[in-house]
């Protein structure tokens, strides 16, 4: 029996750093497109 | 579409507390006689391996209900799975590859199953790039829907093909992927897999909203440039 | 059978197959740019004569794919100068009919090149393969309808894009895995004797298929 403990951690490092950055990355980039839309649409209702 | 904003939040705290009630278990399960404890990362790789294969069955399915319905929902789920399958793709690659150093000794094996996961990655890739290529939305929704179908026929295709082309070459010395998994840990395979399954459906929800906002931007920056 | 219909086919490859010869750059880029990459393998890995037999075969299929890939760059190319594809959906003829036109132009280009390259690399790396030669140019054939089957509707999904090239490879190559796969093997296989049935079985499986689809699908995207 071996102990392959840095690889196990190694590998879980790599499944959270791909899932949980993908995550991350979408969140922000979904609050940030939402921000921008409610400030396009108050441009928009200002110049009217 | 309304729905998916409401259960997106919950859907991800509760894959949080699966993925932790998960590797509790992985924590708890004793080490394999073959492997030692490198069993744990199998857990993982089996599971991604399957959220990756299973994207792409989403994808299929939203390709022909925009091909039949032209939906524009059809559309942005189809582009969101391609990139939560691309990710599980990847995770699937990595942990393999991980895997497989202290295994078989190399970081890469050309094994049947390792090289059908890396071309199903190429594919998604492709789909991406397809999109971002083609300017006009409905033109991009329609050849990524066509491609993404021409895949499907495709993989299994593949995979044959690929399995056949290993078996001649590498007899059972490189081991024929991995080994199968027996008594608790199959339990903390399941658990795993389930786990795995409400982390995927989050990761679709999400960016299957967040592209619709940027779709929505997208349209507003339209408008204002050709009315401003 | 429709004789009108199979005359239009003949006509719009023809056209195509005309044009390049007339023109001879698209034949002669494709048949030079074969001969950099055999000189290119030559240089890079400079085999004896036993490697080069084993090479061979691989040798072969991934300079022909490239090489499809150059000429496939092309298949659209006058209708995109002309107004793009959209044009071809004015005429009346079946979508069907003008895909089978566009490949078989495609098609039989790609197929002469194939086999001067054939030719080419078994005189340039000593490799006799002579007496299975007609074996090998089935099987060159073979992949070469998937590939520029394939080919032709990708070329027209990818048309006027940006870095087409690229896209159309990165798209086509993955799709034709088991075409290469089985052509390497086929081929290996003639030059030294062994059963090729069942990866002959796999390419016409595969080419079934695909020229079953493809015109399906062709007519799918340029349709309104």
């Amino acid at each position: 029996m071996g102990d392959y403990s840095s690889f196990v951690i190694g590998a879980y490092a790599v499944a959270i750093t791909v899932l949980g950055g993908a995550v991350f990355l979408w969140k922000i980039r979904l609050a940030r497109a939402k921000k921008m839309l409610a400030k396009m649409e108050n441009f928009g209702e200002s110049s009217q | 579409m309304k729905i998916l904003e409401k259960i997106c939040s919950p859907l991800g705290w509760l894959s949080l507390g699966l993925l932790g009630y998960g590797i509790w278990h992985v924590l708890n399960t004793p080490a394999d006689f073959q492997q030692g404890n490198s069993v744990a990362i199998l857990f993982v790789h089996v599971s991604a391996a399957k959220m990756a294969l299973f994207f792409y069955l989403v994808l299929v399915a939203a390709s022909i209900r925009y091909l039949w319905k032209k939906g524009d929902t059809a559309d942005t789920i189809a582009e969101a799975s391609v990139h939560v399958g691309a990710a599980f793709s990847v995770v699937t690659l990595a942990t393999g590859s991980i895997w497989g150093k202290p295994m078989w000794g190399t970081w890469w094996a050309w094994d049947a199953r390792l090289t059908s996961m890396l071309m199903l990655l190429i594919i998604y890739v492709g789909l991406i790039a397809l999109r971002g290529a083609l300017e006009d939305r409905q033109r991009g929704a329609k050849a990524a829907a066509i491609f993404a179908l021409i895949g499907a026929v495709d993989l299994p295709l593949i995979h044959f093909s690929v399995v056949w082309w290993r078996t001649l070459h590498q007899p059972a010395s490189l081991g024929n992927g991995a080994p199968k998994l027996v008594g608790p840990m199959l339990t903390t395979l399941a658990v795993m897999g389930v786990a795995f399954t409400v982390l995927g459906t989050y990761m679709l929800v999400l960016k299957t909203l967040e592209v619709r906002e940027q779709r929505r931007l997208h349209d507003k920056e339209e408008e204002h440039f050709h009315n401003g | 059978m429709d004789f009108r219909l199979l005359k239009v086919v003949y006509s719009i490859a023809w056209k195509d197959v005309v044009g390049d010869f007339r023109r001879r750059d698209t034949l002669s880029s494709m048949v030079f740019f074969s001969i950099s990459v055999l000189v290119t393998f030559q240089i890079g890995f400079d085999p004896d004569r036993q490697l080069a037999v084993q090479l061979m075969p691989g040798l072969l299929w991934v300079t022909a794919l490239f090489t499809s890939l150059v000429g496939l760059g092309r298949a659209f190319q006058d209708e995109e100068e002309d107004g793009g594809i959209e044009t071809m959906i004015l005429s009346p003829v079946p979508r069907g009919v003008l895909f089978l036109g566009k490949w078989l132009g495609n098609l039989f280009l790609t197929l002469v090149v194939n086999i001067i390259l054939l030719i080419l690399t078994m005189v340039l790396f000593n490799v006799d393969g002579w007496s299975h030669i007609f074996v090998i140019i089935a099987i060159l054939a073979l992949g070469t309808m998937g590939v520029t089957g394939l080919g032709v509707l990708l070329a027209a999904l990818t048309q006027g894009t940006r870095s087409r090239e690229t896209l159309l490879a990165l798209l086509l190559l993955p799709l034709v895995v088991p075409l290469l796969i089985a052509g390497v093997q086929a081929t290996a296989g003639a030059l030294t004797g062994g059963d090729i049935s069942p990866w002959i079985r796999l390419m016409v499986v595969f080419d079934v298929i695909y020229l079953t689809l493809a015109p399906w699908a062709f007519g799918w995207l340029v349709e309104e």
